[in-house]
């Protein structure tokens, strides 16, 4: 039946395609007058990108700007005649993956004005191409053919969930465009993708959990039982962070695999081993607050140590009703949602371009709080493309491949405001990269960061080198 | 439709999963739903980013006087006096000035729009949110659009983009004549069409997909047009208007003939003394879609398909299981709607013929669809609202503020606040209720303009009461139920 449905779909995306192609390959189409304006605009001190939110960058941009401001004027001229490179963003606009879709998008939005008001990339405007992937495999991968095909997008980037990066990287592969995914999935160093698809902005999820065991095995105890959900999101923690812990001997003495339609816990928590010393959570999904109150309830104020991924609680304040039960609880964070006494200055420019507070919400509205945990992944990935192709001298789409190689052949990644999470090491084999992860605890209803660990916690042995794959 | 804010959490593809738990506590969530309206309770959280505190609500006590609330209104109705409820429908007019021609110069206004808009769709910005077609479609025309003709009368014969044209283009005739027994099926088809798109298409919100969507129904409607006849077409052939009028007979004021009438919502349904089958049967099927338009997104729903609702893989994969969910919906709901009006004459022993009766009880469930039409996009038009402001202060993507909003971020912080969730609940809960009691109100006042006597119309009233009490409970838990795709 699905077959049937794709098959007759076809002729009409022919027919899509055809039109489209005809109105943006005209000189009077939106997004080649789009990049004329952002050309002129260079030549202002502050600069606003496409629309959607309303950004008036030039407080945070600006700020950023300001110590390269020179090399920007230089470029000015050569800016003026310059066609604008097109970035591609596969942007999770609608369906379950909206809510990261929307900060992926404010974030990368911001990074693209730094990196225009700092003078381009090469001497030339930077232009977001935005599609939305329906967070949908089938159409994401649609989305990088029109990026390629239609709106001649030099490279794609950006997207979340997994099935829908899984789902693309082939497309890219077939049609040589660098695919740039901000996704966390180990999907790229494990080796299941190919030479266009690269992680460089962003650790994955296995490095993520295995860095975590020292620290829950040295600090919280050493027997832990586990919650997850039961399916692969909840059986990747399972099999990482069980094979960590027992390297740091500790042991996961039970687990607990929770339906992913269960709205309603309480039938679960009595299996919770009365030896517990560490509970493991990774819960996700509308119910996840239900579960946190469930457990207060159960435990009441004797309660063992817990730890969680924020992925459970992102974009949701910590302060919300139901939630007191996690003071004195770890989360890891990707990337500290509260502005720390040691905040770098990197962190602080960054908060401000975005526009972000230091309670990890928005400065126009308080309550709106940002995926701040993984939304620094489009910020840093941007500013490697911009780096790759400043390496490598890009002209246009016949130099793809030496802007893979040129990516590939990074290293260090200093913290920076091109790097405002922290340092990270990328691995050019695998196409991933490695960094620092976070443990924060809640106190007094903000998270505070307790322990940062060391990248080298996050390596395990390489599963691919994609750069012995042909182009 | 697509509701935007949705869960959070990474996704991995994976395993199946096991049976679904939820029913227990989306009843409990259900009845704290009604409470918040009819007891007034301020207990409950209500949900962030959509979703995530909607399970947090307070249960089963308050659900016992929410729908014992509901059930009295029947019983009321019952033991209200007959000549109040028909003195309530009355209407009175004045005399106003008529608005033909002026429509008809808004109507070529609006098409003019309308080609600027498929333009802006094929070149503008592929952003659906920053794409004016997109924008004015889905959110302002779709979502807000619908609400206000429901509320204030048929406001779309001014701005209907086709009907102006129609009449220069192809006039009252048409080279063929649409048979009298062909009623509305026409519109029937291509409201299945437009349903399908919506419900079932991978990607309505693409700009350029809307475009020829857009292009395609509006030289079909033009070919209507010019072979029935502009006025033939527009009230049998093309589904919006004969959907738009439907919604505009809930209005409290109609202007017609060169008067300004005024009377309760609802009395142009009790006053409409012959519909016709196809104009019940479509009511109901704007009901219908609806209703699936909420289902399809349910963890219940997933869980028939064999999907994980934390791990949805996308509009893709339901292409199939969309369709047949929604042609079953358009076929159920009428079906069970026609049982329930054929018990009813049974009961009551009726001597009036069925298919006028069905129609005209078909009409009073309208009240119920405009309800929770609102309640359904309120959460989804507070997001899209915005991007469609944000658009309008910008409508070239260069960066203008033509409206001077200064720094202007989308938010969607008030899920995440109790005062403003609040509100939310209770505008969502309180445009369901308002609804179904409206419905059963006007669906009473029918009964008693068909049997005149009013033991008969009580009778009557049974069966499609409990119909009624069993929808909106629907309609409630499709609110309160969490929710995957």
């Amino acid at each position: 039946m699905l077959a049937v449905q794709r098959m007759r779909q076809k002729p009409l995306d022919k027919l899509f395609a055809c039109i489209q192609t005809h109105f943006t390959a005209k000189a009077t189409g939106w997004q080649i007058r789009r990049g004329t304006e952002m050309a002129k605009k260079l030549i202002k001190p502050t600069f606003d990108t496409r629309r959607g939110v309303l950004q008036k960058m030039a407080i945070g941009a600006g700020a950023l700007a300001g110590a390269s401001a020179m090399p920007g004027l230089m470029r000015y001229a050569q800016a003026q005649s310059s066609e604008p490179i097109k970035i591609g963003f596969q942007c999770h606009r609608t369906g379950i993956g909206a809510a990261y879709g929307r900060w992926y998008e404010r974030t990368s939005d911001a990074a693209v004005a730094r990196i225009n008001d700092m003078g381009g990339i090469n001497g030339r405007p930077v232009e977001l191409v935005i599609e939305d992937d329906g967070t949908d495999p089938k159409r994401g991968a649609e989305v990088l053919e029109k990026f390629a095909k239609q709106s001649n997008c030099d490279v794609a980037f950006g997207t979340l969930f997994s099935h829908v990066v899984i789902g693309s990287a082939p497309t890219a592969g077939e049609l040589k465009l660098p695919y740039f995914v901000v996704s966390e999935g180990h999907h790229v160093a494990s080796g299941m993708l190919n030479r266009y698809t690269l992680q460089p902005g962003i650790t994955d999820v296995r490095s993520q959990v295995i860095a975590m065991a020292p620290f829950v095995a040295d600090n919280l105890g050493k027997k832990v039982t586990m919650i997850f959900p039961d399916f692969a999101f909840g059986h990747d923690h399972r099999d990482y962070f069980s094979a960590a812990i027992k390297e740091k001997g500790g042991e996961v003495i039970e687990m607990i695999a929770i339906p992913p339609t269960e709205t309603s816990f309480t039938k679960y928590f009595p299996k919770i081993p009365r030896e517990t010393e560490v509970i493991y959570h990774v819960m996700v999904g509308p119910a996840v607050l239900t579960f946190v109150k469930e457990m207060g309830e159960f435990f009441g104020s004797n309660k063992p140590e817990i730890f969680g991924f924020i992925d459970s609680l992102e974009a949701v304040d910590i302060n919300s009703p139901g939630l007191e039960f996690l003071e004195g609880t770890y989360f890891w964070e990707g990337n500290p949602r509260y502005a720390q006494a040691d905040q770098t200055s990197f962190d602080k420019n960054y908060r401000e371009a975005v526009g972000v507070n230091d309670q990890g919400s928005s400065i126009t509205d308080p309550s709106d709080i940002s995926t701040y945990a993984h939304m620094f992944g489009c910020w840093e990935t941007l500013n490697i493309i911009k780096k790759g192709m400043e390496t490598c001298d890009y002209k246009g789409p016949d130099d793809r491949q030496a802007l893979i190689e040129a990516v590939e052949a990074m290293t260090d990644m200093p913290a920076s405001d091109d790097h405002p999470q922290g340092t990270k090491e990328f691995n050019g084999k695998t196409h991933q990269a490695f960094g620092h992860q976070y443990i924060s605890q809640v106190k007094d209803k903000k998270l505070n960061v307790v322990h940062t660990t060391p990248i080298e916690a996050g390596y395990y042995p390489e599963e691919v080198d994609y750069t012995k794959q042909p182009f | 439709m697509r509701c935007l804010m949705r869960t959070m959490h990474k996704s991995f593809p994976g395993d199946k999963f096991d049976k679904c738990h939820t029913d227990r506590k989306i009843g409990a969530r259900l009845f704290a739903l009604i409470a918040f309206v009819i007891a007034g309770r301020h207990e409950a959280f209500a949900h962030t980013s959509e979703q995530v505190f909607v399970l947090l609500l307070p249960t089963q006590i308050y659900m016992m006087s929410g729908v014992a609330a509901v059930a009295l209104t029947v019983v009321v109705l019952a033991f209200l006096p007959a000549d109040a409820i028909r003195s309530s429908f009355r209407n009175t007019g004045v005399h106003t000035p008529r608005s033909g021609q002026l429509a008809t110069v808004t109507s070529l206004l609006s098409f003019l729009v309308l080609v600027l808009l498929i333009i802006v769709g094929l070149a503008g910005p592929r952003d659906p949110f920053s794409n004016g077609l997109v924008l004015v479609v889905w959110t302002l025309w779709w979502m807000v659009f619908l609400t206000l003709q429901g509320l204030f009368g048929d406001l779309w014969r001014f701005i209907n983009p086709w009907a102006g044209l129609g009449q220069i283009v192809a006039g009252e005739s048409g080279f063929l004549r649409l048979p009298e027994p062909v009623g509305k099926w026409p519109a029937i088809f291509g409201f299945f069409l437009f349903s399908a798109f919506m419900l079932a298409d991978i990607a309505p919100d693409d700009p350029a997909r809307l475009a020829f969507a857009v292009t395609a129904y509006s030289l079909y409607t033009l070919l209507g047009m010019v072979l029935f006849g502009t006025g033939t077409w527009l009230a049998r052939g093309e589904c919006f208007t004969v959907l738009l009028r439907s919604f505009a007979m809930l209005s409290a004021v109609r202007a017609k003939d060169g008067r300004l009438q005024l009377g309760l919502p609802g009395w142009q349904i009790v006053t409409d003394r012959n519909p016709g089958v196809t104009t019940g049967i479509f009511a109901l099927l704007i009901l219908a879609v609806g209703s699936f338009d909420g289902l399809n997104e349910t963890f219940w729903w997933l869980a028939k398909l064999g999907i994980n609702p934390l791990e949805f893989p996308g509009r893709s994969a339901v292409i199939g299981a969309n369709i047949a969910g929604l042609a079953a919906s358009m076929i159920l709901v009428p079906a069970l709607f026609a049982a329930v009006i054929a018990i009813g004459e049974k009961l009551a022993r009726s001597t009036v013929p069925f298919p006028l009766a069905f129609s005209r009880f078909a009409l009073a469930v309208l009240p119920i669809t405009l309800g929770y039409h609102i309640a359904h996009y309120l959460t989804s038009f507070l997001v899209n609202g915005q991007y469609a402001l944000a658009a309008a202060t910008d409508p070239f993507a260069n960066g203008s503020d033509y409206l001077g909003l200064g720094t202007f971020y989308v938010t969607t912080g008030f899920f995440n606040t109790l005062s403003s969730v609040h509100t939310i609940w209770v505008t969502q809960a309180s445009a369901v209720v308002i609804g179904h009691i409206l419905a059963i109100y006007v669906s009473h006042a029918v009964a008693l303009d068909l049997y005149k006597d009013h033991r008969k119309a009580m009778l009557s009233q049974i069966p499609s009461a409990l119909f009624m009490i069993a929808y909106t409970t629907f309609g409630l838990w499709l609110l309160a139920s969490p929710r995957g795709a």
